[in-house]
């Protein structure tokens, strides 16, 4: 074969080389390219066109009129929507800035070394493996109003209680975010305790040299060391106000007072209403995107990145 | 610092353990108590139930859990319907979804080609945006493509984006390149390098994610909620056992079918334990 031949031959199996190679990298991402045009984008896409449209007898219109709903209703206190915003914005707030902080306390005496601290982290990993079904189910027998809570308060106090604690409005609420706490706290802790660990040995133990107490080496060494992990966590709970309904639907189905924006979107669906929801999404949509990447650039700038 | 200001700190640090522990002790226990109490409520007659919740059971009702197989029943859908459902969703699921991500990561961690940054970027904006409301728009989707029954909902899983895609992306990147380019010389394609190659290398990271993939699949009541109704899963079973007034009638039934739903996945949880705990960090997500 003369040169000219080899080269010819050689380009034509580059050439073939790079067809197959073109096939494979389609091939491999054609699933989630396809997932993601139909149930993102598309979904998306369709969601912003509904907000403006209305199904009447004469079929689908084009109209403002799901907003200016919206901008009524939330203002008026007999519609539940103005009440699922306060929700959503409380959970938010008791996850974040009650649950969260006590979960790093927790999970830095845990690394500490706590008597018993291996057995603790997989005993609070529980409420995050077992279903929210069965854990709310079990909750609302024992706060049910002739259950064992009632009953051992009964005892302890001496007198009869007998509190409706999820169906009365004054405390169901109250219920809901105390089981949010009471669940959640464990997740955390085991999310906040792998990153603890993760941190070198030595790094830990500059520290100990220079003599610094408890508080000191929580505050100055371990949260910058885990803030990616705190800033994440962080993040997630702001993109997630205003979609997550919380265990609303298991507890009480936005009755008694508990109704959660999440939710409140999840029953117009169920009781087939489209548009309107379509258009308080969007709404909360044009808050919450600022308010997410506000909270990442605020959490980006604490401190630096660092690397070990 | 000098030795007594050390043991003053060293004494405090004691208080302070032994104060975490006590409450450690606390929560623990108030973790355990509504099932251990479950579990002794399932045992008793439903009038023995009512009457004194602290009791111990008279008789202790193994039979219960017997029963509970039979009259544990919703929308016409017996325990073990509702389990096979459960582990038919668990388990195809999570493979679909597991497999689909761990593609997309491969791909994109180790092919260079146009786009590529692109769509890292991509898969990273669309998990920081928070989109309120789209729900209305899937469900109608859902409808019209007519996938709301147990094959076609498995669509709804082929995504091969998300956190998943971040910590696949990052264990792939951390694998050497040696071998494949070895293959290559060999005369190995690009499937026989991934799948025979650069999967098994990556096995550890994949199993522990499908594990957790899995406890949500199985957990998800939302899901079979809108989509499964007539085909109800475990998780939305509990919900409209304890919503449908008529069961009530008897409730230790009720929590026999409540605490089999956990089972197995605490038998995989204990043992998995190690590879769940691990692997459970929230990594940093860097755009």
């Amino acid at each position: 074969m003369s040169t000219v031949q080899q080269k010819v031959a050689h380009s034509e199996g580059f050439r073939k080389m790079r067809i197959r190679r073109t096939i494979f990298i389609c091939g491999m991402l054609s699933i989630a390219v396809l997932n993601f045009l139909v149930f993102w984008l598309y979904v998306n896409f369709n969601s912003i066109l509904m907000a403006f449209q209305q199904q009447t007898s004469k079929g689908l219109i084009w109209t403002f009129n799901n907003f200016t709903r919206f901008f009524r209703e939330v203002r008026m206190s007999d519609f539940e929507i103005g009440l699922g915003i306060k929700n959503s914005v409380l959970l938010y707030v008791v996850g974040n800035f009650f649950t969260l902080p006590l979960s790093l306390l927790f999970a830095y005496y845990l690394y500490k070394k706590v008597p018993l601290a291996g057995f603790f982290r997989v005993i609070f990993f529980l409420p995050s493996i077992i279903s929210a079904a069965v854990l709310v189910t079990v909750f609302k027998y024992i706060v049910m109003p002739s259950g064992p809570l009632n009953e051992f308060l009964s005892i302890i106090t001496g007198r009869e209680i007998y509190v409706e604690w999820v169906v009365d409005e004054k405390y169901s609420m109250f219920t809901i975010l105390f089981y949010c706490v009471w669940t959640g706290f464990g997740g955390n802790i085991v999310l906040l305790t792998g990153a603890i660990y993760r941190i070198p040995e030595d790094v830990m133990e500059y520290g100990k040299l220079d003599g610094i107490g408890m508080t000191r080496e929580l505050i100055n060494i371990i949260v910058p060391l885990i803030w990616p992990t705190l800033s994440t966590l962080l993040i997630c709970n702001t993109a997630g106000l205003f979609t997550s309904s919380g265990p609303v639907l298991l507890f009480t189905e936005g009755q008694y007072g508990t109704m959660t924006l999440g939710y409140f979107i999840f029953d117009q669906v169920q009781g087939g209403q489209y548009y309107y929801p379509a258009a308080i999404g969007l709404v909360f949509t044009f808050i919450g995107v600022p308010l997410t990447l506000f909270v990442k650039w605020l959490c980006d700038r604490t401190f630096e990145d660092v690397a070990y | 610092m000098d030795k007594q200001q050390k043991r003053m700190r060293s004494r405090t640090e004691k208080i302070v353990l032994a104060f975490v522990f006590v409450v450690f002790m606390l929560y623990t226990i108030s973790l355990m108590v509504p099932f251990v109490w479950s579990f002794f409520s399932s045992l008793k007659t439903n009038d023995e139930y009512f009457e004194k919740v602290f009791a111990w059971p008279r008789d202790w009702l193994f039979s219960n859990y017997l029963r509970a197989f039979k009259e544990f029943r919703v929308s016409g859908v017996s325990f073990w319907g509702m389990f096979g459902n459960s582990l038919w969703l668990t388990v195809m699921g999570t493979f679909i979804s597991i497999m689909v991500t761990s593609m997309t990561a491969y791909t994109i961690a180790k092919y260079d080609f146009r786009g590529n940054r692109f769509i890292y970027q991509l898969a990273i904006f669309i998990m920081v945006i928070p989109i309120v409301g789209n729900l209305p728009a899937q469900y109608k989707l859902v409808m019209d493509l007519g996938i709301d029954n147990p094959v076609g909902i498995l669509l709804m899983y082929t995504g091969g984006f998300g956190m998943n895609f971040i910590i696949l992306h990052g264990a792939y990147r951390s694998i050497s390149w040696n071998y494949a380019e070895a293959a290559f010389i060999d005369g190995a394609s690009d499937w026989t390098v991934y799948w025979r190659i650069m999967l098994p290398q990556a096995m550890p990271s994949l199993i522990a994610l499908a594990i957790l993939g899995a406890i949500g699949i199985w957990n998800d009541y939302m899901t079979p909620f809108l989509y499964l109704k007539s085909t109800p899963t475990l998780a939305l079973g509990i919900y409209q056992f304890d919503i449908s007034q008529q069961y009530r009638s008897n409730i230790p039934i009720y929590y026999c079918g409540v605490l089999m739903s956990m089972l197995p996945i605490l038998i995989l949880f204990c043992c998995m334990q190690k590879t769940i705990m691990t692997n459970t960090v929230a990594g940093a997500l860097k755009g």
